[in-house]
């Protein structure tokens, strides 16, 4: 897969959160590169679904318990 | 002063215990170079003399005294303007935090200050570590970091000073932050050692958060010995920085070899890389294969950048929540860190979160491979400082940020140093890496020293001002 080739309905969905959100902060005339870094994004997340986890592989770094006695 | 300059901390060491010179000395000849010369670099942010004069008074008079606390007993260093420091700002780079003043010192700091260390400088750095996602060399307060070699190219980031103030000779040593290259690549762009410890190996308590599963702190000095002195004084457990691990490391020295060297390189390592940094690449490997045995490596297929991306992109997104929402990022110097950070805030927590699943089953598959080698060998960055206009665009070594070893090593937290492996053809330097398992800091930097006893690289420096 390359980077045209990602679900551009996906990048609009987020593209409208992000402009929803923060849009009244950004110069619009960045909001064209706010998409290809979006679209950059979608793609990552694509190749990291592609990857098959079992369900027990679980991340590394996990809550640590506190205590204070 | 010029005996000093250039000198490895182990001379300086010996000189200090051996009273030829005072601490006072040293740390007055390198803030009268830190002061006439660090603007020319854009290596510094600030000087820090009342306080340096202090801890160097403090030193000559325990060691008159016979009390010698180490190699690093009143050796003047700089750190990275993203450490906390008492009492002295610690701006991150960036113009919204210039007037920040922390109430402490960062762990590193007292470590370093427990082995009679002392600090001379704050050093300057790309805007918030680079996290935001910046494009231009000069994305900083303090300008674009000029590289010692050649001041129309950039020094790297984000240790932008650390890398060119180490170059230049205006510290024996300094520390840097990494969380994908920005100690390695800085380190290669101005011909030094550059080291990145174990994940956990060093305490980030008093350090800027970008991403807090992938930064690591590490020195930037002359050559891999002094790499390991530092990192023996500035590692250990923490109890204020919970990622730390609970084993304690000791630097072994310089020992002898005792037996060939088992080094593993990964299939395509050059690929795409530009002529001069394969054509130097290639020349170190013939070195190298006077003591070591090189085995070709195929590395695991997994989607090695994609998790790293996705990981700094979700953990900046968070560190730096009330920034963005606040619409601070309008204040940074770079034109892509005011609109990057809003964009990250579209990473799902999902895709996060499969990203941190990968990471044990990477890091347990690299290490099976690694297992029977020292270290793993590649060029450190695909380019050097780049020859176009380095202000209208970095050169900041993407194809080499791009392959698999620094995107492996910095995702499950590997040790790594860089050493200077020769120039290019415009008189830049580039950098060879050396990458070994978890908590295999010795094995690297024995590898790293071993190959610098048979190259003269490190030895020669910049043509910069007496």
């Amino acid at each position: 897969m390359n980077m045209e080739q990602v679900d551009q309905e996906e990048v609009d969905v987020r593209v409208k959160f992000v402009l929803n959100k923060y849009g009244a902060m950004i110069d619009p005339s960045v909001f064209g590169e706010i998409r290809r870094w979006i679209q950059g994004i979608v793609f990552a997340g694509e190749e990291l679904k592609a990857v098959k986890l079992q369900n027990d592989m679980v991340p590394g770094v996990s809550a640590v318990p506190y205590r204070e006695d | 002063m010029n005996d000093f300059v250039f000198r490895p901390i182990r001379q300086l060491s010996h000189m200090v215990r051996n009273r030829e010179v005072s601490s006072v000395e040293l740390v007055n000849g390198f803030i009268e170079r830190l002061e006439r010369i660090g603007s020319e670099f854009n290596a510094v942010v600030k000087i820090t003399p009342e306080r340096a004069l202090v801890e160097a008074q403090c030193a000559d008079e325990e060691i008159a005294r016979g009390c010698y606390r180490g190699p690093l007993h009143g050796i003047p260093y700089g750190v990275k303007d993203l450490l906390a420091t008492n009492s002295i700002p610690t701006t991150w780079g960036a113009t919204p935090f210039r007037n920040q003043v922390f109430d402490y010192d960062a762990t590193v700091i007292r470590n370093l200050l427990e082995s009679g260390a002392v600090l001379v400088a704050k050093l300057a750095m790309v805007e918030l570590a680079g996290g935001m996602g910046y494009e231009r060399a000069d994305s900083s307060f303090t300008g674009p970091g000029l590289n010692p070699w050649d001041k129309r190219r950039w020094s790297g980031g984000s240790s932008s000073g650390s890398g060119a103030s180490i170059a230049a000779g205006l510290v024996p040593f300094a520390i840097g932050s990494e969380t994908w290259g920005s100690i390695l690549i800085p380190a290669s762009f101005c011909g030094i050692s550059g080291f990145r410890p174990t994940y956990g190996r060093v305490s980030r308590y008093g350090a800027m958060s970008l991403s807090w599963t992938l930064d690591k702190l590490g020195p930037l000095c002359l050559n891999a010995d002094d790499c390991g002195l530092v990192l023996d004084a500035i590692s250990g457990p923490d109890p204020k920085d919970g990622s730390t691990a609970n084993r304690f490391y000791r630097y072994d020295g310089l020992r002898e070899r005792s037996s060939r060297i088992k080094l593993a390189i990964p299939k395509d390592s050059i690929a795409g890389h530009d002529e001069d940094t394969q054509k130097n690449f290639e020349a170190a490997l013939d070195v190298l294969k006077n003591i070591a045995d090189i085995e070709e490596v195929e590395l695991p297929d997994y989607p090695y950048e994609a998790a790293v991306t996705t990981i700094i992109n979700a953990e900046s997104a968070s560190a730096f929540e009330e920034f963005v929402d606040e619409g601070k990022p309008s204040e940074l110097a770079d034109r892509a860190d005011r609109f990057g950070p809003y964009a990250r805030r579209a990473v799902l927590a999902t895709e996060y979160l499969k990203a941190m699943r990968l990471r044990p089953a990477i890091a347990r598959d690299i290490d099976e491979l690694l297992a029977p080698y020292e270290a793993i060998v590649a060029p450190t960055s695909g380019e050097a400082p780049s020859t176009d206009d380095v202000f209208d665009r970095v050169g900041r070594g993407r194809r080499g940020l791009s392959a698999p070893v620094s995107a492996i090593g910095n995702l499950i937290g590997l040790p790594a140093i860089t050493v200077p492996n020769g120039f290019t053809r415009n008189g830049l330097p580039t950098g060879i890496q050396f990458m070994g398992r978890a908590y295999d800091e010795n094995p690297v930097l024995f590898v790293a020293s071993e190959y610098q006893s048979l190259t003269d690289w490190h030895n020669l420096h910049p043509k910069v001002p007496d």
